[in-house]
């Protein structure tokens, strides 16, 4: 969504349109739900975080200086209420990866499929699951700065600002979070040093 | 694989067009010659295809909840403050510790207050500490105890901070810690995991106390608030601030009522307004909404200026 028409939003919820406030949700849930969704790997949860994340920003709606754009406003605030979260849960319980489907049934979380290559799905399957895994075993600094720049579309910049780092740091982190990706794929042999998936 | 690894870091950048032109011209060069960059550029590539679409379906249920809540919320409900007297309110002190006056502006806070909608008054609430009448500016504050568990350094460890460390506690011991950063930002970091009445990030209707040193006497009592670094901002501009009785009376405190200052003793009763030196120290508490964006606030320190 341009800023400008952010902008005019903005203005008209804090001036009492309530409902103009559904045109931010739609424009910004898909970021904010998956971004919390990719932390804390629990449908419930994501859906939880990213309501929480979206009436906190109508609240402080006001104090909103449009510095910068609203959307990354609100990656900011959902990424502090998930990180909240899972500082809270990590006292409790250990995270799980998987979530219940509609039949309560554990189901794996996954990320769907990438593109429509019919002759490469068994290996895209295979290479998306170990993307999974290998996310998990990046370190919180790396995948957290990933996940930003990934689901988000946030620059270094802004990634910095959120996470309190330089944009250098974020350079070097994303960078490094995707050679160990790809180190972890080779290693596990689903990513073959001349394989192609163009 | 030939191992280009050190261009690895910008050809990242470049897959992300974080690059200033003469890099990119640098890259488009060493691409045109180097087919493993080329190779690698591609999986970079790829990588971000794989982590980044967001593919769930977002529930209806965001949408519909969200818009449910908001709407039985108005905007300015949550800027409402309450009067001093009300003694339901929790309270929460703020208080500097220790901290090292290194240039004019060290160890001098001004927070700023803005205060958008007009929904009530705000009181601040400046506490002048007995204990703190002979300490030098030069002196470093005696240390209070400073609840490390709560804190986690590896949120610190981009975050210049200086000798300034704010430890607050409300009179149930709930706490919060905050830490100052070089520059003059200052980072609010807490857990009120166990208070059910509200959560981590936000608080409501909190009196917070912050003890600051007294740098200079000017036209106005300016406190300010940088929630979250851009995130929030609260400024209150105060004129025709009244002074405050001396620190080491104890028991004065001042408060701030919109745009003045009334002295008020420990029982809630007007004294007359005396002098705040320069170099006291002063203890100013204030009730108001504060959004607490986990895991940290910052809290745009200036100058504390008190006028006579």
């Amino acid at each position: 969504m341009e800023r400008e028409i952010e902008n005019k939003l903005i203005q008209r919820v804090v001036n009492g349109d309530t409902n103009a406030f559904e045109d931010l949700v739609l424009a910004n849930q898909k970021n904010v739900y998956n971004l919390a969704l990719k932390m804390t790997r629990n449908e419930d949860d994501a859906l939880d975080l990213s309501q929480e994340a979206f009436v906190k920003a109508y609240q402080q709606l006001s104090f909103f200086r449009g510095d910068s754009k609203f959307s990354v406003w609100l990656y900011r605030l959902t990424y502090n209420l998930c990180i909240d979260f899972l500082r809270k849960q990590s006292k409790q319980t250990t995270v799980s990866l998987d979530y219940k489907d509609d039949d309560n049934e554990v189901v794996s979380f996954e990320i769907p499929d990438l593109r429509d290559l019919p002759e490469d799905s068994a290996i895209r399957k295979e290479m998306r699951k170990t993307i999974e895994q290998s996310i998990e075993e990046l370190t919180e600094d790396h995948r957290e700065v990933l996940i930003m720049r990934e689901i988000t579309g946030m620059s270094y910049d802004e990634i910095a600002v959120t996470l309190k780092l330089s944009a250098g740091t974020v350079k070097s982190r994303i960078a490094r979070a995707r050679i160990k990706l790809i180190e972890s794929l080779k290693e596990k042999g689903t990513y073959p040093e001349n394989f192609r998936l163009t | 694989m030939k191992e280009c690894t050190k261009i690895y870091e910008l050809l990242s950048a470049y897959s992300d067009n974080e690059v200033t032109d003469s890099e990119r011209l640098l890259v488009d060069r060493h691409l045109a010659a180097c087919k493993d960059c080329s190779a690698m550029l591609e999986m970079f590539r790829d990588i971000s295809d794989a982590v980044s679409e967001p593919h769930m379906e977002v529930p209806e249920a965001l949408r519909i909840g969200v818009m449910n809540r908001v709407k039985s919320e108005s905007v300015l409900e949550n800027l409402v403050v309450s009067e001093a007297k009300d003694k339901h309110r929790k309270r929460f002190g703020i208080m500097l510790t220790r901290f090292v006056p290194i240039a004019a502006c060290l160890a001098v806070v001004v927070l700023v207050w803005q205060f958008w909608g007009n929904t009530g008054s705000i009181d601040f609430v400046v506490e002048a500490p007995v204990e703190m009448m002979d300490m030098a500016p030069e002196e470093a504050a005696p240390e209070a105890v400073v609840d490390e568990s709560i804190m986690d350094d590896a949120v610190w460890a981009e975050h210049e901070v200086m000798d300034m460390d704010m430890d607050i506690a409300d009179a149930d011991d709930e706490r919060l810690h905050m830490r100052a950063g070089t520059g003059l930002y200052a980072a609010l970091y807490g857990d009120l995991a166990g208070e059910a009445e509200y959560d981590a990030t936000y608080v409501d209707q909190e009196l917070f106390t912050f003890r600051a040193e007294v740098l200079e006497l000017t036209d106005v009592l300016v406190l300010e608030f940088n929630y979250n670094y851009e995130f929030l901002e609260a400024i209150l501009l105060v004129s025709n601030i009244t002074p405050v009785r001396h620190p080491g009376i104890g028991g004065s405190y001042l408060i701030v009522r919109n745009d003045y200052i009334t002295v008020l003793d420990i029982n809630d009763e007007i004294i007359s307004p005396e002098d705040i030196p320069v170099g006291a120290i002063v203890d100013i508490t204030f009730f108001g909404e504060i959004l607490i964006t986990y895991p940290s606030i910052i809290y745009h320190v200036t100058a504390i200026q008190i006028v006579e």
